[in-house]
């Protein structure tokens, strides 16, 4: 989902307060903290309030945990629930939740808390968020304790992926309507102070039922939107490390620096030019292709300095599920020329660009201009706030094209909606991603997934340019962070000091 | 036709105005000449050539898309002429009427006016022309309509407080005896008397709108990319501010001397029509 | 010089009371959906409108402000859609950056400014006079944010000495959050410095012509106590207006030095409110500088009236 893009995977780090220049006993209290650089700072604390990745990033599995976890290989692990079963026909499952669990304030987990936040996410009268991806389930059951069953209308390939995200956080009744200012998880760590517009401070949680796995004391997380302040925090040493840093562009003034790491890795977060589908002229596949065509990969990754990996289709080429069709359409101006021919335009069209406020679009929109502009499509960029970008691109459709990062995984269910912004409306990918769905067997399913892959790229439904990055700078001596961001969060319970 | 002669002759001989009719020269020149050359494509993307110090190809070196920055630049002149000159015609129109209603009716059309001009003065300017661009959307067109309503009441004060005391001078008194009406009086005694207020008001205004272009761009809130403006380049520039500090520089060096130019012109202009005028600075 | 006061203050809450409407008419048709800002893509219709009943966007238009107004009125600033905490204590820590900036600003103007323009009406033509009206020339053209970043490029990138944005926050290290404020009042103060200069030296130029000055001199006082004594004392009338009128502006150009410095301030608050669409913030923040500029306005006024024994006459 694009939205929270714009919040995009943040990292997380810690870095030893300005290490070395304080004796000793300073290196050994700096030890248990780490400050942890943000782009963007969440607006409330509650994933079931807002939409924005920052909230998951910071809260999930450090604050907040779910029924499962998604670990840092993108799998999915026991979480709040020891174990589960799935009922052959794919529609009911029974979690075994752990026992003697208890929240920050000392009230205790049971299967009835659990139900009670499961219940919040497909209420009718709810407003998570996320709600969509919840409305399979038909209801909610505390057998004991520690037993919980969730009975689902159709049986649904991706649900145990969805119940173990962050918007899926078990929140505890008596702590939930004040969780966005003041969360209260079952999580390692537990909410100090928050200084809107600075940091967010975060302490280990005494209540947490492994404390002695967790090595940190202190976590702060502090927000530095622009990129050059980015580098300074790093280099000053106020900051310890950027999981998710955004300007690939300072990347190497940080590599000449031999205290920190920089860590590639790889994100759900694929680029597009999101195209209207429902729109002349764009709504010819032609036209499509021609652009497609026209679209140089190589120098929109150049320009964002090398760091991003082609795509031909919507899907992360790391997932094993990936077929590379980056080659369906070769960069070809004259055969895009021709397409246009065929489509009825020969001479080109002007169009307008409608850019949201992120680096990569910003680079990526003046590079189409450019590039489209060979194949004699005049574009004109428009720059807009993410509130307009929400309201006239996505809800009202009202855009030729746009440049916009969808960073969820698994978010191909996007191309089978009705009415999504794109416009896209096909009865051969809807039954396609109908299968996919039901396909609870995961080898068949892949596929599904591949052939689903390839109906995108014939149809050059967008323009498919390339797979974010993940840049994360940390101090050479910190261990643990997350290399990949499979889902947002900053995961710390496995961070540590060397 | 000596009076013309006369004032040639100061002027040639006043120092801040010889420096800002100078610099303005320069900076009209830059944009005239942009319309028909500039040394590459301001558009023109080469990735192979980004970020490339100054060179004999590319005198101020390229930017990240490998555009020629001087040629941006060249480009730029014309974004903020048009944008600055737009803006004060529009706010100048509008206020020296307002201004001139005024001090010919008085009463409420006065007190109306002085009200809404305090209101507009109240404002923090920066702050409501990001809100009129976010309203009315990103674009070159809106900076001029934002910038434009801070030079309604700069515009309307200053042809009040002149027009006034031209309605009090006999001349104006006998003309109204013999009936005349307002309109009649306003048009041929009241604002050939006060055109060189107005005259340097308005190079001093220009001066104002030219920052305030650069800043509203800066927050991306004016000529739309790839089109060159200079608030831009400097945003842009911020972002490479370690690999290529020089991105920096001459942008906001062009913005600097054509401020200068402006201001040194208003300056000059102001000594040689009437040392006593009263100017108003609103930025 | 009561009545002319009072009237002043009465002009003044009526510019005030037109401002609320304006803003609030300016905010209500900002494009977005507050709702759908906080939502994201995946809400659903129902979620979204649920959303907008309990925030209260639904309701309508008048009752929407009049409730505005009389949360102003009582002091409850309502609290932030985005954050969910009260809008007063949002303003409150921003204010803890914003106004020692604007502090420091200020003084650095008046302080660097005002012996400048003393000095050049004292040495009048002199190359020290043209040297303080070309800086004053050049001070009042170059764009503060353009400033800013030549300070960043040569103080933090290329000396190192000064951090190149951010703000450390008082509660943890005093020092280093007064260091952190050195070159964003620097280059908001710049255009300041250049304008109060640029006052004081022709204030000055007319009061040492005046004859209480020359009797002065005439009568033997010492040079210094001429210029300060004497001259400055009157002087001061005109650069009072118009160090009143650079507060007003101090505090618009906050909102962009805080974006270049990345200062956690009500000027950057206040635009990243824009951008989010948190309306209740927008509306609160922009009246309360605008209060500010009036009430600056008013001080002058005041200040204007003290300075001056001779009596007032209204315009």
């Amino acid at each position: 989902m694009p939205a929270s893009n714009r919040r995009q995977f943040l990292g997380a780090s810690t870095a030893l307060i300005a290490a070395g220049a304080f004796g000793p006993a300073a290196w050994a209290q700096a030890r248990d903290r780490v400050v942890i650089g943000m782009s963007l700072e969440p607006p409330v604390l509650d994933p079931t309030k807002n939409a924005a990745a920052a909230i998951r990033e910071i809260t999930y599995q450090n604050i907040y945990e779910s029924l499962g976890r998604i670990d840092r290989t993108g799998g999915i692990v026991p979480g709040l629930a020891e174990s589960w079963t799935i009922s052959p026909d794919g529609k009911t499952y029974t979690f075994k939740l752990r026992a003697g669990v208890k929240y920050h304030d000392g009230k205790p987990f049971n299967a009835a808390v659990a139900k009670f936040s499961i219940d919040r996410l497909y209420a009718a009268d709810s407003t998570v968020p996320a709600k969509s991806l919840y409305t399979d389930i038909e209801s909610v059951t505390a057998v004991d304790a520690t037993t919980l069953t969730i009975q689902l209308k159709n049986p649904n390939s991706y649900f145990l992926y969805s119940i173990s995200l962050g918007d899926a956080a078990i929140q505890h009744p008596d702590s939930a309507p004040t969780n966005d200012k003041t969360p209260i998880g079952t999580g390692p760590f537990m909410f100090k102070e928050r200084r809107e517009g600075d940091s967010i401070q975060l302490v280990k949680a005494p209540t947490f039922r492994d404390p002695g796995a967790i090595k940190l004391n202190t976590v702060t997380f502090k927000f530095v939107k622009d990129a050059s302040a980015q580098v300074n925090a790093l280099l000053a040493g106020d900051v310890d490390t950027f999981p998710g840093f955004q300007a690939p562009e300072l990347v190497d003034r940080l590599r000449r620096d031999n205290r920190f790491a920089v860590v590639l890795g790889s994100t759900e977060g694929e680029v597009l030019l999101a195209t209207n589908n429902g729109k002349k002229p764009f709504d010819n596949p032609k036209v499509r292709q021609a652009i497609a065509h026209a679209i140089d990969r190589a120098e929109l990754i150049a320009s964002e300095s090398g760091f991003g990996t082609p795509i031909g289709s919507h899907f992360p080429p790391h997932n094993k599920a990936y077929v590379d069709l980056t080659k369906t359409y070769p960069l070809d101006i004259a055969k895009a020329k021709a397409l246009l021919a065929e489509a009825g335009v020969p001479n080109g069209f002007e169009a307008t660009l409608k850019l949201p406020p992120v680096g990569y679009a910003q680079r990526a929109g003046e590079l189409m201009v450019s590039q489209l502009g060979k194949i004699g499509i005049k574009l004109s960029i428009v720059q807009l706030q993410w509130p307009q970008w929400l309201s006239e691109v996505f809800r009202e459709r009202n855009y030729d094209l746009t440049i916009v990062a969808h960073t969820e995984a698994n978010d191909l269910d996007r191309y089978a909606r009705d009415g999504y912004y794109w416009g896209y409306d096909s009865a051969e990918f809807k039954a396609k991603w109908r299968e996919v769905v039901l396909t609870t067997d995961f080898a068949k399913r892949d596929d599904l997934l591949k052939d689903a892959q390839r109906i995108l790229a014939r149809d050059a439904v967008n323009g498919f340019l390339w797979q974010l990055a993940k840049i994360g700078v940390w101090r050479k001596e910190l261990v643990g962070m997350w290399e990949n961001s499979p889902t947002p969060s900053i995961d710390l319970s496995g961070v540590h000091w060397r | 036709m000596s009076a013309i002669a006369t004032f040639a002759g100061r002027a040639r001989r006043h120092g801040s105005f010889r420096i800002g009719a100078l610099l303005l020269l320069l900076f009209a020149g830059t944009a005239l000449l942009s319309l028909f050359w500039t040394p590459h494509g301001a558009e023109t993307v080469a990735m192979r050539l980004r970020l490339q110090p100054a060179s004999a190809t590319h005198w101020l070196g390229t930017d990240h898309l490998g555009r020629d920055v001087l040629s941006r630049i060249m480009v730029g002149a014309q974004t903020s002429i048009a944008v600055g000159l737009l803006a004060v015609t529009l706010g100048m129109g509008v206020g020296v009427a307002l201004g001139a209603w005024a001090a010919a009716r008085r009463g409420w059309v006065d007190e109306a006016l002085s009200r809404s001009s305090d209101l507009i003065f109240a404002f923090p300017a920066v702050l409501i022309a990001i809100l009129i661009a976010s309203v009315l959307g990103a674009s070159a067109t809106n900076a001029v309509l934002a910038i434009a309503i801070f030079n309604v009441p700069v515009f309307a004060r200053v042809t009040r407080g002149a027009a006034l005391a031209m309605w009090g001078r006999d001349f104006v008194r006998a003309a109204t005896a013999m009936g005349q009406g307002p309109l009649r009086i306003t048009l041929r005694h009241i604002l050939p008397n006060v055109a060189s207020v107005l005259i340097v008001q308005a190079t001093i205004q220009f001066a104002v709108a030219i920052l305030a272009e650069a800043g509203l761009s800066y927050l991306g809130l004016g000529a739309q990319p790839p089109i060159p403006s200079w608030g831009r380049m400097l945003r842009d520039a911020q972002t490479y501010i370690f690999q290529s500090p020089e991105l920096a520089i001459w942008p906001g060096l062009a913005i600097a001397l054509a401020v200068l130019g402006l201001n040194m012109l208003g300056d000059g202009l102001r000594d040689l029509l009437d040392p006593r005028l009263r100017l108003m600075r609103v930025g | 010089m009561i009545e002319f006061l009072s009237r002043r203050f009465a002009a003044a809450l009526l510019t005030l009371a037109l401002a609320t409407l304006l803003v609030f008419a300016v905010v209500e048709i900002l494009p977005g959906d507050p709702a759908l800002v906080m939502l994201g893509t995946d809400a659903r219709p129902d979620t979204l409108a649920a959303l907008r009943a309990k925030h209260g966007f639904d309701r309508p238009l008048g009752e929407r402000y009049v409730s505005w107004i009389a949360g102003l009125l009582t002091g409850d600033l309502g609290a932030s859609h985005a954050y969910g905490t009260p809008v007063a204590k949002l303003i409150n820590d921003r204010l803890h950056v914003t106004l020692p900036l604007g502090a420091m600003a200020l003084s650095w103007a008046t302080l660097i400014a005002i012996p400048l323009g003393v000095y050049a009406a004292w040495r009048h033509n002199s190359a020290g006079d043209w040297g303080v009206m070309t800086f004053s020339q050049l001070g009042i053209s170059i764009p503060n944010f353009w400033f800013g970043i030549l300070l960043v490029l040569l103080f933090a990138v290329t000396l190192g000495w000064f951090p190149s944005g951010g703000f450390p926050g008082w509660k943890q290290d005093v020092g280093k959050s007064l260091h952190a404020l050195v070159l964003p009042a620097l280059s908001l103060s710049l255009g300041e410095i250049a304008i109060l200069a640029r006052v004081t030296r022709s204030a000055m130029l007319d009061t040492l012509r005046e004859d209480y000055v020359r009797t002065a001199r005439a009568k033997g006082a010492a040079e210094g106590a001429v210029l300060f004594r004497h001259a400055l004392r009157n002087a001061l009338i005109p650069v009072t207006t118009v160090a009143g009128l650079i507060a007003g502006f101090l505090i618009g150009g906050a909102v962009i030095i805080e974006s270049v410095f990345r200062l956690p301030g009500v000027g950057s608050l206040v635009y990243d409110s824009i951008n989010n669409r948190d309306l209740i913030v927008i509306k609160n923040v922009t009246i309360l500088f605008t209060a500010l500029v009036l009430a600056v306005n008013l001080l002058v006024d005041l200040a204007y009236a003290v300075l001056d024994p001779r009596p007032k006459v209204t315009a």
